[in-house]
């Protein structure tokens, strides 16, 4: 039985890291032993990249945030059939990939499809960076995101997982079901795909 | 030398392709224009950054998870349960209200028939008439609710797999097959339940 101590550090935002070097399939482990912080701690983990493929797929902060918590909820409710095969995280980003999928398809999309909406949640711009190009940098991201809501499911989930995560193709076949030749020839067609939206 | 593939086109632009595919590529202008164009939206897609949220919205997700957990009293998936547990409360359920619909459809044609054979016609359409009153308000009827209640808690898939799908066509024969005062009832029964789903 697990009796370590359970204390935390904050690296930075979104990212606080165990002291105790944990792996995750000892987290998973010490969950299903029914200590609730244990999956607090999966959470703290993987929290930042289920957020980020969440708003991938929404566009906005409250629909990621909504996503995010809902992966993380079916997670839990699943966790007894994480059998371990693959990482925790390429299990997370499947049920992410699962939900957003269903969720956001079912929504408007009119926040990620509208350009000056995701335009002014651009915050990247450096600080030398002047007005003029931030905005242009922005709206050129808010069409790129928009084009991007705009491809087929698989083609958006093949592009998501391998330009924002850098998935290997064999993990996202994985993630998704299918070969890594399906995979690749899905992301084929989403980066023709996208061209032809921005042109 | 054949053009390249859509994961040839992939691993170009990912600077994987193999070196005799990249000799091919550099001799053939039409596959170039298209490593040229993949290879931009590649770029394109790899500028658009997810917004940053607040250091707030890190400190308190988890925290959200963890109460939403709790709200919802999930009973997690991987709490031992008894044989009986499993096999009593779902999985019965759809199998239950199969066997509960053929057994009041069966008695009551059975009843109708039994009264009105051998019966004077004035007599069988008073009988007919009483036993449509007696349907008339399925909401007094305890083996009704607990039919109903039982049918609306079972999701769609469960009734799918316990063969609740109703053959193309059975819906028709069965209804040509009622007498007059079936069909009363079954209009009597139909009204009911569209004014009840309708509050």
């Amino acid at each position: 039985m697990l009796t370590r101590t359970w204390t935390w550090t904050a690296k930075e935002p979104g990212c606080k890291v165990a002291v105790t070097n944990e792996t995750d399939a000892e987290l998973v482990q010490a969950c299903l032993a029914g200590r609730r912080e244990a999956f607090d701690a999966l959470v703290e983990r993987h929290q930042r990249h289920v957020y980020q493929l969440c708003y991938r797929f929404a566009g906005n902060h409250e629909d990621a945030n909504d996503l995010a918590q809902d992966v993380f909820i079916r997670a839990f409710r699943g966790l007894r059939t994480f059998k371990g095969q693959a990482s925790l995280g390429t299990w997370l980003y499947r049920i992410g990939v699962n939900v957003c999928l269903n969720r956001v398809a079912t929504k408007s999309r009119v926040e990620a499809l509208d350009p000056l909406m995701a335009a002014s949640d651009e915050r990247t711009a450096s600080q030398e960076e002047s007005a003029a190009e931030a905005l242009l940098r922005g709206e050129r991201a808010a069409q790129v995101r928009a084009a991007i809501a705009k491809l087929p499911k698989k083609q958006r989930a093949t592009l998501v997982l391998r330009v924002y995560h850098d998935l290997p193709h064999d993990q996202i076949a994985g993630i998704l079901g299918s070969s890594v030749g399906a995979v690749k020839a899905n992301f084929f067609h989403a980066l023709n795909n996208l061209k032809k939206l921005l042109t | 030398m054949s053009h390249l593939s859509p994961a040839e086109f992939v691993d170009a632009a990912e600077g994987a392709l193999v070196p005799a595919r990249a000799a091919h590529l550099e001799s053939c202008a039409s596959c170039r224009q298209q490593a040229t164009r993949v290879s931009g939206a590649l770029t394109d897609a790899r500028r658009v950054d997810v917004p940053e949220p607040s250091p707030l919205f890190w400190t308190h997700f988890s925290a959200r998870v963890r109460e939403q957990v709790e709200r919802e009293r999930i009973a997690p998936a991987w709490r031992a349960q008894s044989w009986r547990e499993r096999v009593t409360v779902r999985r019965l359920v759809p199998v239950a209200s199969v066997l509960a619909l053929v057994c009041a459809v069966i008695v009551s044609g059975l009843m109708t028939r039994e009264r009105t054979a051998g019966v004077p016609p004035e007599a069988a359409s008073i009988a007919a008439a009483v036993s449509a009153d007696s349907t008339a308000a399925p909401d007094e009827s305890e083996a009704w609710d607990v039919l109903t209640s039982a049918a609306a808690e079972t999701p769609i898939e469960d009734a799918h797999a316990a063969g609740m799908g109703v053959p193309a066509g059975a819906i028709d024969r069965a209804v040509q097959r009622m007498s007059p005062e079936e069909l009363d009832a079954l209009g009597r029964l139909l009204q009911t339940e569209m004014r009840r789903s309708g509050d």
